[in-house]
């Protein structure tokens, strides 16, 4: 069941494989220049940890192992996986504020766009990962 | 349903044939089945709560990413739900914990 939630998590950046969208999806993602992020990456990012917010839902929406059902939610991972989100919270709702206040520009939360591309790796990791 | 669920669903799918083809006893199908009945809820809710995430993601990919005031404030609201739905699933995870010790 792991597989499936991670198939599901990453499928957002998996659909564009084998296509154009795929490059363009790594430049928006990666792209720091110097001291700035492109909004573009900042949405991409933002909408990723909300993928993976989503995906995390619905795991921790299963039964906790050992009650039974096959599939189910393991208590090592839900407490990993908690505290991982409302850190990537922070981090996703500073990144807006960053967004209104320039519209249409380049920002420069540059450690706080890193923060929250590492924290929804480490998520990946954590439900993919048994 | 997106097509990389659908190849999780299918590798998932794949495991147990071993058990089918050496021919599993009939408690073991039972229970196959059972999980896989498990499994359709799950994976159409997965699939459901991705939607959004991508369409933001290919829109975002179209143009600059430079989102209008109105674009925030709906994104706000996709992600109030979203919060809202994490933190009632991790209350819920957690008191079940503690409630098994």
């Amino acid at each position: 069941m792991r597989k499936l939630l991670l198939a599901g998590a990453t499928a957002f950046a998996l659909t564009f494989g084998g296509c154009a969208e795929l490059q363009k999806f790594q430049v928006a993602f990666e792209t720091v220049t110097g001291n700035v992020v492109t909004p573009q990456a900042v949405v991409v990012a933002i909408n990723s940890f909300d993928a993976i917010e989503a995906t995390a839902t619905s795991y921790l929406l299963l039964p906790r192992c050992g009650t039974g059902p096959i599939l189910c939610r393991e208590a090592a991972i839900t407490a990993k996986v908690v505290p991982l989100i409302r850190a990537g919270r922070a981090d996703r709702n500073q990144l807006k504020a960053g967004l209104r206040a320039n519209p249409g520009q380049n920002i420069s939360l540059v450690q706080v766009y890193e923060d929250l591309g590492n924290t929804t790796a480490a998520l990946t990791a954590s439900l993919a990962t048994k | 349903m997106n097509p990389q669920l659908i190849i999780g669903a299918l590798q998932l799918l794949a495991s147990f044939l071993p058990k089918i083809i050496s021919g599993a006893a009939a408690d073991e199908v039972t229970s196959i089945i059972a999980f896989l009945e498990q499994v359709i809820p799950v994976a159409i809710q997965v699939g459901e709560d991705l939607v959004q995430p991508i369409r933001n993601i290919i829109s975002a990919l179209r143009d600059s990413g430079a989102l209008t005031s109105d674009q925030l404030d709906a994104l706000d609201k996709q992600e109030a739900a979203l919060d809202a739905a994490f933190d009632q699933a991790a209350d819920a995870a957690d008191a079940a914990d503690k409630a098994a010790g």
